[in-house]
């Protein structure tokens, strides 16, 4: 069942005297209990899509079209009021630096239980209880003492957990975790993978895992969408995407990630990743390609289906007629 | 030649008049670094890699032990010697956008020790301006730009351009490129061999990034809590390892392309998290963690001891793995 889906999103973000087009061209789906990896290096766009469905955006961001449909309901366009009724209750997100979202003047389980007074209404005593459970659950060690601690007290990956159970406490469809293991050492990275691929399949919760770690989509994504430079440039099952990349780009990631892993020299990707005022009208990776031809300058690339369920913003697969039209 | 002998590095705490307690973060760490190759240290946070790697470029004084640079020891050094030392030992650190200073142009970070250390000035310290550029793959147009004008990857060149600028015997990278995105790691990892193998560099890398020591380094030292757990070239720990936290280590890294089944390499979970170091026992650091452990393994205190009779270079403190039989390499 379709759980999220993204069409055509595009943002802009305006300040006096300048006005950045920050994603033109985002399209996504994703299933209940399905994890969908969200890849693309710094300045791709993937935290603004993910701030996009939560309309947490920064001053002077607007919409400039596209829709973003979670669970039947538009959101482009909601009302604040509605907006508010989602976060938390229908969407649950985890950030990367979880020492610095949680609330440092309060013992942790206190902050879990303010979801459960705010979010379902429940009393103090009733609310504290179901923390407690819910902290055990997220696999914090020790939760009747460690629950009762600080932020600083608490490790990362302790606090990770907690950046889960806050997450998860409404119950939420759909879960964002943007970049939820970097920072992480390999072991704790491991464990909170773990748990997020847990809920998924237990609560049948949807997750959109931003990460710019191709090895981490492999390991937990059953599906996967790169982003670059604003816009999604291909997207398919991992196994598929990962093994036959059919974008120049997601290919170049691919073999330097897949070349360094085995000991050899990497390959790299010439270049660094464009900005733009305004949506491009030509492909946003042309002067980083080393497959590009005439049509690249001329037009922007629309997706095209490359494989079983596997999708490219690329001219090399584009019909002839598409490419001039 | 860099030697490390019995290094060992004490934090005091500090938390009253009689408490004389310390946090040992680097425990009897010997290592050698031969001239123009790479040794890493691995390990997570609170391993003490990075405390080692302050103590190797004398930002700080070693508790007890010997650094030795060319036979000379750090720790007997004085004055000027010691400022020597300084300029031979540079350090590239992790993140290059808080380890630049943001008031001066990429041109004043470079100018600065080529005139400290080099005494340059006029056409000569251009011309060597010139050239570190070209060495770090950077275009003179940044030279008048800020840290913040320039992206991740730039940033990082300026970092390698001002450590190559003092001429150093040896360089230690902080992990060099764990803070930036993957196609700008490839392009400074490839730059680093490059500069080793035109300049003869040799490097001391830190880093909890496996691939990455993989491609840079020939040896590598796994440290946990302080010690060094195993040792050994860098092909034969990532194909045999044999230190249990060495296994868990590469066990839990996500992998892009399928590691080689092998049935006795089997994953190895390790309970909970890295221990508080203030609690390590006489024994392994490692033991209430292990699945493997015995009841003794807390109490043994353990020696690095070759794999097997005569292979002097992979060397694992390990006393299950030591007396048990050896995991062998994967076909």
């Amino acid at each position: 069942m379709t759980l999220l889906t993204i069409r055509n999103l595009g943002l802009e973000i305006a300040r006096p005297g300048s006005r950045v087009s920050v994603l033109h061209g985002v399209d996504l789906t994703l299933r209940a209990g399905e994890i969908l990896g969200l890849v693309g290096e710094t300045g791709s766009g993937k935290t603004m899509t993910a701030l996009s469905i939560l309309r947490l955006l920064p001053a002077g961001a607007r919409f400039t079209g596209g829709s973003i449909q979670l669970d039947g309901l538009e959101l482009v366009g909601a009302s604040d009021a509605d907006i508010r009724h989602m976060r938390g209750r229908m969407v649950g997100t985890i950030f990367q630096q979880p020492r610095a979202a949680l609330n440092p003047t309060r013992p942790v389980v206190e902050q879990v239980a303010d979801r459960y007074c705010d979010l379902l209404g429940l009393g103090r005593r009733e609310a504290v209880a179901r923390a407690d459970t819910l902290l055990r659950d997220v696999g914090l060690p020790d939760p009747a003492t460690r629950g009762r601690q600080f932020p600083h007290q608490l490790s990362g990956g302790m606090c990770q957990r907690v950046m889960v159970a806050l997450a998860i406490a409404a119950g939420p469809r759909l879960l964002l975790a943007d970049e939820p293991t970097t920072g992480l050492d390999v072991t704790l990275q491991d464990q909170i993978l773990r748990l997020i691929q847990g809920l998924a399949a237990t609560e049948r919760m949807g997750v959109l895992l931003i990460t710019h770690d191709l090895a981490v989509v492999a390991q937990v994504c059953q599906r996967v969408a790169v982003m670059y430079a604003g816009a999604v440039v291909e997207s398919g099952p991992t196994a598929q995407v990962l093994q036959s990349p059919q974008h120049p780009y997601t290919a170049g990631l691919v073999a330097a990630v897949a070349s360094l892993e085995q000991g050899a020299r990497p390959l790299t990707i010439p270049g660094v990743v464009p900005r733009f005022q305004t949506p491009p009208d030509f492909c946003p990776f042309v002067d980083r390609c080393s497959r590009a031809f005439a049509p690249c300058r001329l037009h922007k690339p629309g997706m095209t289906q490359v494989g079983p369920e596997q999708v490219a913003a690329c001219h090399l697969y584009a019909a002839p007629e598409a490419a001039h039209a | 030649m860099l030697e490390l002998v019995d290094l060992r590095h004490e934090y005091p705490l500090a938390r009253g008049w009689f408490d004389r307690r310390t946090l040992v973060a680097v425990d009897d760490v010997s290592l050698n670094v031969p001239p123009g190759q790479t040794v890493a240290i691995v390990g997570e946070s609170g391993s003490g890699k990075t405390t080692l790697g302050r103590c190797v470029a004398g930002l700080l004084r070693p508790s007890a032990g010997h650094i030795r640079l060319n036979g000379v020891d750090l720790l007997s050094l004085t004055g000027a010697e010691r400022m020597t030392y300084r300029r031979k030992v540079q350090m590239v650190f992790q993140d290059p956008g808080e380890s630049l200073n943001p008031r001066m142009t990429v041109g004043a970070t470079l100018r600065e020790p080529l005139r400290r250390w080099h005494g340059l000035s006029g056409a000569a310290l251009q011309r060597r301006l010139e050239e570190l550029l070209a060495q770090v793959q950077l275009s003179p147009a940044l030279l008048p730009a800020h840290p913040h004008q320039l992206s991740g990857g730039q940033q990082q060149r300026v970092g390698i351009a001002r450590a190559l600028a003092a001429a150093p015997d040896v360089i230690v990278l902080d992990e060099p490129t764990s803070a930036l995105d993957v196609s700008v790691q490839a392009q400074i990892l490839t730059l680093l061999v490059d500069l080793q193998q035109q300049l003869g560099m040799t490097y001391l890398l830190i880093s909890h990034d496996l691939a990455t020591v993989r491609y840079l380094a020939q040896t590598v030292a796994v440290l946990y809590l302080g010690r060094v757990v195993e040792q050994g070239d860098v092909a034969a720990i990532f194909t045999a390892p044999q230190h249990p936290y060495t296994r868990a280590l590469l066990g839990a890294a996500p992998r892009l392309t399928a590691p080689v089944a092998d049935a006795r390499q089997a994953r190895l979970v390790l309970r909970g998290e890295v221990g508080n170091p203030l609690e390590v026992g006489p024994g392994c650091a490692l033991a209430p963690r292990c699945p493997l452990a015995q009841p003794a393994c807390a109490t043994t205190p353990q020696r690095l001891t070759p794999i097997a009779p005569g292979a002097t270079t992979h060397r694992v403190a390990c006393r299950v793995m030591t007396q048990g039989e050896q995991l062998g390499a994967r076909p």
